[in-house]
């Protein structure tokens, strides 16, 4: 064991590193925001209330659920009908409808002064690529899984 | 028994929003000013972040806060702390904007 284990305060990201839009926004305004910030190697989107208080997150999978119609979920062998027309059908649709009804809310905070490896807990627990940062009554960021990943594996090869 | 902390109206049941501590039209008319600003500074926040001209930064953060210093009045007119994340991010892009300024000219 290391000395000083790092905290989630040290895997810190800034609420503002990653695309923001709001709760009442669509489906297909959140694809042309992912598109635009694809370069910065965030693929995932920040969902706001009207008071600007973060009430979900939205993700590549969040989306592409929303992308898929709802009765493929009852055919686990892929549905009968062509993928192809399927996704060009339904997908004008779907595109408007607000961005609320596939994100995945915030169910679970991390503290920060909480260990990396309790932060990976929580992640697989909630199945989320995204843990806020809660210090006291203040959220001061997000730790992504990738670092936390990323922070566990380099410990393992220091033992 | 439930009372709106921004209308003052009371009644056994009376539907008290629980994040906001307000009843259900004081609650309406926040969402209702607090949408488009909300969606102006996710808006100005976004084209920001990608935008590579610092004069183009310096603009969009510019909007930022002052749509959250409009956002933040909202609040206090309806009796309601503004969250942190909004005075995080206003405070991130009232530096970045600074920056911005400072390569421009």
């Amino acid at each position: 064991m290391s000395e000083k284990q790092k905290r989630l305060r040290d895997l810190l990201i800034p609420l503002s590193d990653y695309p923001h839009m709001p709760y009442w926004g669509t489906l297909r305004e959140a694809i042309a925001q992912l598109n635009v910030a694809y370069e910065t190697g965030h693929h995932t989107i920040l969902v706001f209330d009207e008071a600007y208080k973060l009430v979900g997150i939205l993700s590549q999978k969040d989306i592409l659920k929303g992308m898929v119609p709802k009765f493929a979920q009852h055919y686990s062998e892929g549905v009968p009908v062509f993928w192809d027309d399927l996704l060009a059908a339904g997908s004008e649709k779907r595109l408007k409808l607000p961005i609320q009804e596939f994100m995945s809310r915030v169910k679970a905070t991390g503290e920060a002064e909480d260990s990396i490896l309790k932060a990976a807990h929580v992640l697989l627990q909630e199945n989320v690529y995204l843990l806020p940062v809660m210090e006291g009554q203040k959220l001061i960021g997000v730790v992504s899984m990738g670092d936390v990943f990323q922070e566990i594996t380099n410990t393992v090869l220091k033992l | 028994m439930p009372q709106c902390s921004k209308c003052g109206k009371k009644g056994l049941f009376l539907k008290i929003e629980e994040d906001t501590g307000l009843c259900l039209s004081c609650n309406e008319a926040f969402a209702a000013e607090g949408k488009p600003l909300t969606s102006g500074i996710m808006e100005a926040k976004n084209k920001a972040t990608a935008a590579k001209d610092p004069e183009q930064i310096r603009t969009h953060c510019r909007t930022v806060v002052e749509l959250g210093e409009k956002l933040v009045a909202l609040h206090k007119r309806f009796g309601l702390a503004p969250s942190q994340e909004l005075l995080d991010l206003m405070e991130t892009y009232r530096k970045m904007g600074a920056q911005a300024g400072g390569q421009a000219s």
